[in-house]
């Protein structure tokens, strides 16, 4: 089979391409280095199936950095090439185009972004490129799909480049040659958007409007899983699902096995979604009513931002306080990333630099990032003692992330690597394209979180049948109540958090605890091991000594934070 | 006559300056070549740097963030 490859800078919109080539959907975003392995599909080239890779972002072939290695390794065993192009930046573009063009395979240019180049008031005459550089160029519009039917037309008819090898200085007086040859600029006053830009990075403006912007972020997705799950969700559950639940109920013996197992037990003779802990009624209730409403309202606002192109600007606003932590400014990516899942937060760890930067995040993602099924959990189990209660948490866990990074800067070898990031256009991204997106990540909650969600109730029903967890709680017991001031049975709760803290959650929320007990046991819950999607990323990330390391730190932090809000509180 | 050569943190914010050289390693100098900072082009800080944190320069159509101490070691030419 035919390897086409996909290459060009970060964020010119290869990833979109890509969706549009092979009509697989993949995650794609306003800031360079969304996509951080490789992806692979199938496209229909000249009447034949071809296998088309999406290649990480590069600036050049010089191998400069991991993923430019790969790039140069991936060049020598390709059919062709599609370069992406952005045509609001062809200067630095071109430069890639060239280096590519080197590499003597068929190749076409796709002029992304095109619209974009239109109303900024650049004009590309393309018939001119084509001919400097002896290779079809397509103008392209990714996100509506505009010009994707031609540039694989010519892809099929496209014939091997015939270039010498130039050195990097030709490289850049060639580009200077082409650009001044084929484009011209008309002079525009700023638009809104490159204004707004300005002031959303100089400081003075900026921070402000960074409060602001997170402030906002914060209420609406309160906001909107508030209003999910009190006016649609609730209501429905309580109308819809509850006869069905008493009717199943209702066939089975309610001291039995299956009972237990399915409806869970009954609070005052009644099903109490929240308590009653079996797979029907809480396992079911957890996964969609508490914790579905706040993934979805966290990834729309998530989705906007990060398409829109607020987040390098929020990494140039942190980077100070980053170094702190041993880490730079990009590194808002994964902690942000983690707010909605720990998993995706931790891949993204991988735009770092250094292995002593990966680990530092990977660690602070894992110990103090709350993902938005535990906040959830946070919200729905203390938020209705107060909102003080669950500010203690959030509070706590921004102190060890803080603590943990200056130890960690302190403790491990090196120092954070200075900040080198583009800062992309402002673009108003189309619904279609957020919603595509909040879709893919809905879709990857529902099939892998879910599942995990009901096989941990079910096995914590199994295991309480079976009175494993009593022999446990003897053996854990000095721990759990001298240290924490927790009662025996909050042990079964730490345990499953393994498995899903969300369900733990729940679990701690049927133990009548007192409010400060709670606070304790969900900062522990938050802090200690990873749940088991997390801790296999992690393994994959940093190794098993990077594994064992960012575990030691865990465990360690947890236990010292508990037993010091167990005194404090 | 231009005057001699300063690193761009000391360069006014919203004046076009032309590089002229960039010390450092080669990791830092391809790195900065390959966003298309290199010797002979114009580049425009947008804000001073703040609490030591990164300055953001505008060159050509791109704007890129860069930490206070790579702007050190681009050595521009302010012109009179």
């Amino acid at each position: 089979m035919k390897r086409v490859l996909l290459m060009g800078n970060p964020n010119v919109g290869k990833s979109v391409v890509f969706s549009r080539l092979t009509g697989v959907h993949v995650i794609s975003s306003n800031y360079p280095g969304t996509t951080v392995e490789f992806l692979q599909g199938h496209m229909m080239l000249g009447g034949e199936r071809s296998l088309l890779i999406d290649v990480p972002g590069t600036y050049g072939l010089e191998a400069t950095c991991k993923a430019e290695e790969i790039a140069v390794d991936m060049l020598r065993d390709a059919d062709a090439v599609i370069n992406v192009v952005d045509a609001t930046n062809l200067e630095r573009s071109l430069h890639l185009t060239l280096h590519l063009q080197e590499a003597g395979r068929p190749m076409v240019v796709a002029l992304n972004i095109w619209d974009d180049a239109l109303h900024k008031g650049i004009r590309i005459d393309v018939a001119a490129l084509e001919n400097e550089l002896g290779m079809p160029v397509v103008p392209t519009v990714a996100v509506t799909g505009e010009g994707i039917k031609e540039l694989v037309e010519s892809l099929a008819t496209a014939s091997p480049s015939a270039v010498p090898s130039r050195t990097e200085e030709d490289r850049w007086k060639e580009v200077g040659r082409i650009v001044e040859r084929v484009q011209t600029i008309e002079h525009r006053h700023h638009t809104f958007l490159e204004w707004f830009g300005d002031l959303t990075v100089k400081p003075s403006t900026g921070l402000p409007i960074a409060v602001l912007v997170l402030i906002t972020a914060f209420v609406v997705i309160r906001v909107i899983g508030e209003g999910l799950i009190g006016f649609v969700l609730d209501p429905l559950f309580d109308t819809l699902w509850m006869p069905v639940l008493n009717r199943i109920g209702g066939l089975m013996d309610p001291h039995g096995l299956l009972h237990a197992t399915l409806v869970g037990s009954l609070i005052n003779g009644e099903i109490d979604f929240k308590q009653s802990f079996g797979l029907l009624s809480t396992g079911v209730y957890v996964g969609f009513v508490m914790v579905f409403p706040y993934v979805l309202s966290f990834y729309v606002v998530l989705g906007y931002l990060e398409d829109f192109g607020y987040l390098p600007r929020l990494a140039v606003l942190l980077d100070t306080i980053m170094h702190r932590l041993g880490l730079h400014g990009w590194a808002v990516i994964p902690m942000l990333l983690g707010f909605g899942c720990n998993v995706p937060g931790i891949m993204a760890t991988r735009v770092l630099e250094s292995k002593r930067e990966r680990l530092i995040a990977s660690a602070l993602v894992a110990i103090a990032v709350p993902c938005a099924s535990l906040q959830a959990m946070m919200w729905g189990i203390l938020g209705h003692y107060g909102v003080r209660y669950v500010a203690m948490v959030y509070g706590t866990l921004f102190l060890v992330w803080i603590v943990t990074g200056r130890i960690l800067n302190a403790l491990l070898k090196g120092g954070s690597p200075e900040l080198i990031l583009e800062i992309p256009a402002y673009r108003f991204p189309p619904v279609r394209v957020i919603a595509s997106k909040l879709w893919l990540r809905l879709w990857s909650y529902f099939r892998e979180a879910v599942p995990f969600v009901l096989l941990g109730v079910v096995v914590v029903n199994v295991l309480h049948y079976v009175a494993f967890f009593d022999i446990l709680a003897t053996w854990t017991a000095p721990i759990i109540t001298r240290v924490f001031g927790l009662p025996q049975e909050a042990v079964l709760a730490l345990i499953v958090g393994f498995f899903r803290k969300d369900v733990a959650v729940g679990m701690l929320g049927a133990l009548q605890l007192a409010p400060k007990q709670l606070v304790v046991s969900v900062t522990v819950l938050a802090m200690s091991f990873p749940c088991i999607a997390t801790f296999v990323v992690l393994a994959k990330e940093l190794g098993f000594t990077g594994l064992l390391k960012s575990m030691a730190i865990m465990l360690a932090a947890a236990f010292v934070v508990g037993a010091a809000l167990n005194i404090v509180l | 006559m231009p005057s001699s050569p300063i690193p761009l943190t000391e360069a006014a914010a919203g004046v076009s300056v032309l590089v002229k050289e960039i010390e450092g390693g080669h990791g830092v100098q391809d790195r900065l070549k390959s966003l298309g900072i290199r010797s002979g082009v114009h580049v425009v800080k947008i804000a001073d740097s703040f609490a030591h944190g990164p300055i953001v320069v505008k060159h050509g159509r791109t704007q890129t963030a860069l930490g206070r101490g790579i702007c050190q070691k681009i050595l521009v030419e302010v012109p009179e």
